[in-house]
């Protein structure tokens, strides 16, 4: 029996009008669960928290919210910066981006 | 050669590289929708300037027919509980979709879409690591060269994991 939330996914992606691979959908969730626990710990240990801890608000939010997900463009939008700066306070934040 | 084309995560990083004109041994044009730009900052946008001279870089506007088809498939990413997709991202996609391009991007989102759903199953999705081994993975020792590089350039990390399945150690060289 397939788990309650890859079913739940397949349902919402059906209404949305989509045919989904569950096999694939199974495979990529187990994949990126193992890449994002990864990244995120690479990212926890090389941020420099002296410096994202000494920014303003909301990047300083934003900076942690990078660290925690990953998700580049929600964290983005927390700072209220375009991408280009937003990477380069990465940058200088030594947050790596994990591909 | 194919036509490409680029969301904003994807040239954020790949324009720092010393070596980004490489990648027109693989596309013989890169298609970048507007919406991409303003994400660029004036930084960004004198970079791409280089290739503009070129006739290297070819603009899409915002068609609006694309427009519902790209909402979908930002609310697809939610669903999926997925990074976030923007609207320029999405375009993309389906812009690919619809012409037959390669998208260019860094967000996973994208790849993991073109994988599960079978009406996006025929776009290939590309990052960096996956353009650095089409232009260099015929010479494993210069592939481990062209990644350190790009590692320096762009201060991207790339997952143990993916090094490891290209066979390679970027403790080589």
């Amino acid at each position: 029996m397939k788990n309650v939330k890859v079913m739940e996914i397949v349902s919402q992606v059906k209404a949305l009008g989509y045919k989904i691979d569950i096999t694939k959908l199974e495979n990529d969730l187990k994949e990126y669960f193992e890449f994002e626990k990864e990244a995120r710990s690479i990212r926890r240990k090389m941020a420099d928290w002296k410096f994202i801890n000494s920014q303003k608000e909301p990047r300083r939010t934003a900076l942690i919210v990078y660290v925690e997900t990953g998700d580049l463009k929600m964290a983005c939008k927390l700072a209220d910066m375009i991408l280009w700066d937003f990477v380069e306070l990465l940058r200088k934040s030594n947050i790596p981006i994990v591909l | 050669m194919k036509i490409a084309i680029a969301d904003t995560c994807f040239l954020i990083n790949w324009l720092k590289y010393k070596r980004k004109d490489d990648i027109f041994k693989l596309f013989k044009l890169i298609m970048i929708p507007l919406p991409v730009l303003d994400e660029l900052g004036p930084e960004g946008r004198a970079l791409l300037g280089t290739w503009v001279i070129r006739g290297y870089v070819s603009f899409i506007p915002r068609l609006e027919f694309y427009d519902s088809e790209a909402y979908r498939i930002i609310e697809l990413a939610k669903i999926r509980n997925l990074p976030k997709i923007d609207y320029p991202e999405a375009y993309c996609l389906v812009i690919a979709s619809k012409r037959g391009y390669t998208v260019l991007t860094e967000n996973k989102a994208t790849k993991y879409i073109t994988r599960e759903i079978n009406e996006y199953k025929h776009v290939m999705v590309l990052d960096s690591l996956d353009v650095l081994l089409f232009l260099y993975g015929n010479d494993k020792s210069l592939l481990v060269k062209r990644i350190k590089e790009y590692v320096q350039n762009t201060k991207i990390i790339f997952s143990e994991k993916r090094i490891r399945e290209l066979g390679i150690s970027l403790e080589e060289c």
